[in-house]
């Protein structure tokens, strides 16, 4: 071999050393997380993609939905086999008694945090109409068990379906609220209202504050489980009510505030 | 055999190069306790690195009150230098009172910006990023956005760039934009974009404006007028600067207000305070580690620079007196207003504000907006953004661009 050929060849293995070693710089990711990161598109792609979802789920990842499912059925287990001597409230419907408001992820102290490593677990609440109060049930995952369960009254969170669709049929069968809105939806739509699927609710938790109306401080909401309503129609006109219930009592509380 | 000998050099080289490459991506650096992040799968946590070699490091989860939440908020230079900079950032209550005294609406805690109430985004919500999904939704759009210069000297210059994380919350007619923007040099910027439909509609011409024609608003009698209303945003800042240990808080302002001369004022709050902001006085407030310094010797700090224009006060609702809450880390203190009692916690965060020692601070801080509704919010409002920085003060020894 001529020695022009053996240098040649040896700096042609040097640059593709180079080139393996700036492939691996280039494209091995440095840590776990690097390697689980999904690379960004080019801000001139017009559109996003869809990142895959995650397969399993752990620290602070919020719960899955089987997660949720399991949560709430070994809650709803344990709260059928305790003996609560309250009994039902005659204003709400037998199935709504006890409603499931929602699971989430529970929220570990800090210190717990700083730890590293905690049980996948779940706060579980569920709204006791025969006893107006919140009872939330910490379900721990990797167990299967109730670490705790506790009842407050006062606190109201979010309203569910079946609550907001229970307001709607309050306010629709109150005498004077119901005929305000079957008006308004008339005069908006030019069709009768005749089922709460025609029109479009959300419906928000109202309590007692030092600026509320006279009516929703006698009617207790926050201690009672109150909705307010706020009404559209399908093409989006505005009912202009606002008005407000008591799920605990099954009462109607006022149109306009 | 001849010819190979030849050749080992080369071959020495080469593998030389591979094997080194190989050791510098696989020797992981040992972890603090704050470099663990506590989530695993790339579906929770967003690491990206801009194009100037810095990089954010974070997890996001999903709750049902709070809607989108931050968690273990780190930055990495370009250098490689990390700073950790909040343990937990999430929006704390998105309070809404309207001009006629009701309706007054606690969107966070009495109708959720989480579950059913965050929009599941399509790929032409997120232009250039990637969508993350929860439970078959997807809730966070994260993308790199160019912010124009980063600096401009003479002829020198350099385009910046920052990473954009939101999520979008439907509440009744409003759509809020939880936006979150992690510019290149280390800066953050919470925001609330408004968006949607209008909610409500009056004939009384004292609380709104005159918007004729428009759809949403068909009133039965009466002119009509889109009600005008406040946007009252707080956010919850948990911040553990370089770690949980040695945090204090310290107001920076500056005397001398009417007259030719300013002077720096700076007090540290050693027990948990409420504030009002001070636009005269350059009032703002930073998050300082004292153990922690940076290679010019100072202590590296995160300072909250606010930006409120409208001030929204009411006697009777003790969260608006103040627009700076710091407090004492406190499991049970989570949302600005109707914040859950039953854990021995106070209603709202005037009541988490009583004289404890600050070891661990948390900042509240709100960020008010009076919408005057416009014939321009027929058929959709136009985005109203809100915002204010996090920048970092020493944190480094110098810019980080």
């Amino acid at each position: 071999m001529r020695s022009t050929q053996v240098v040649l060849k040896n700096v042609a293995l040097v640059a593709l050393g180079m080139l393996a070693a700036f492939a691996i710089m280039r494209w091995l990711p440095t840590d776990r997380s690097a390697q689980a990161q999904q690379e960004l598109l080019m801000p001139e792609q017009a559109v996003g993609v869809v990142a895959a979802p995650a397969k399993g789920r752990t620290g602070t990842e919020p719960l899955s939905t089987d997660e949720q499912k399991t949560a709430a059925s070994i809650a709803l287990k344990y709260l059928g086999s305790q003996r609560v001597s309250a009994k039902d409230n005659p204003a709400v419907p037998a199935d709504q008694q006890l409603e499931l408001l929602f699971a989430e992820r529970h929220e570990e102290s800090k210190a717990t945090y700083a730890r590293g490593a905690w049980e996948r677990r779940a706060d579980v609440y569920l709204y006791d109409y025969r006893r107006d109060g919140v009872i939330l049930n910490v379900v721990n995952l990797a167990t299967g068990k109730i670490d705790s369960s506790d009842f407050a009254r006062g606190a109201q969170p979010p309203l569910t379906q079946n609550e907001i669709d229970r307001a709607v049929q309050i306010v629709m069968t109150h005498p004077q609220a119901g005929k305000t809105l079957s008006q308004e939806f008339a005069r908006l739509t030019g069709t009768n209202l005749k089922d709460a699927s025609q029109v479009e609710v959300a419906g928000f938790i109202q309590l007692t504050d030092p600026s509320s109306s006279p009516l929703v401080r006698a009617a207790s909401c926050g201690s009672h489980r109150c909705a307010q309503l706020l009404f559209s129609t399908p093409s989006g006109e505005m009912v202009s009510i606002t008005p407000i219930v008591d799920l605990s009592t099954g009462l109607f509380v006022s149109l306009n505030n | 055999m001849r010819k190979l000998r030849m050749l080992m050099p080369g071959l020495l080289v080469a593998l030389g190069l591979v094997a080194v490459a190989l050791i510098s991506r696989t020797m992981a650096t040992p972890a603090a306790a704050t470099d663990r992040l506590p989530c695993a799968s790339a579906a929770f946590t967003i690491n990206e690195r801009l194009p100037n070699g810095a990089r954010w490091t974070m997890c996001w989860e999903e709750r049902f009150r709070e809607g989108v939440v931050l968690r273990s908020i780190k930055y990495t230079s370009p250098a490689g230098e990390a700073v950790f900079v909040l343990s937990q950032a999430n929006l704390a209550q998105i309070f809404v009172p309207y001009d006629p005294g009701t309706p007054r609406f606690h969107d966070l805690s009495d109708y959720g910006l989480g579950d059913s109430h965050l929009n599941n985004m399509t790929p032409a919500d997120c232009p250039g990023g990637v969508l993350l999904q929860n439970n078959g939704r997807n809730i966070i759009c994260k993308t790199i956005v160019p912010v124009g210069y980063g600096y401009k000297y003479y002829d020198t210059q350099k385009q910046a760039s920052a990473l954009q994380v939101f999520s979008v919350s439907h509440i009744g007619a409003y759509n809020y934009i939880n936006h979150w923007l992690f510019y290149d040099d280390g800066t953050i910027e919470p925001a609330v974009g408004a968006t949607g439909q209008l909610q409500m509609c009056t004939s009384n011409p004292q609380h709104g404006w005159r918007i004729d024609g428009q759809q949403r608003c068909t009133l039965s009698s009466g002119q009509p007028y889109g009600t005008s209303h406040m946007h009252n945003y707080y956010w919850r800042l948990d911040f553990d600067i370089n770690g949980i240990s040695n945090n204090v808080v310290e107001q920076i302002e500056f005397s001398g207000n009417q007259t030719e001369q300013r002077q720096l004022v700076q007090s540290t709050m050693l027990s948990e305070q409420k504030v009002q902001v001070s636009p005269t006085t350059f009032r703002s407030w930073r998050v300082k580690n004292t153990a922690a310094l940076n290679s010019d010797g100072h202590q590296r700090s995160y300072e909250l620079i606010p930006d409120n224009y409208h001030n929204f006060r009411n006697t009777n609702e003790p969260w608006t007196q103040n627009d700076l809450y710091v407090t004492q880390y406190n499991p049970c203190e989570l949302w600005a207003t109707h914040n859950p009692t039953s854990g021995g916690c106070g209603d709202d965060v005037s009541d988490f504000v009583n004289d404890q020692t600050i070891t661990d601070p948390v900042l509240w801080y709100g960020l008010s907006f009076h919408h005057l509704t416009r014939d321009e919010d027929d058929p959709y409002m136009s985005s109203h953004w809100n915002s204010y920085l996090l920048v970092p003060r020493d944190a480094f020894a110098a810019q980080q661009r």
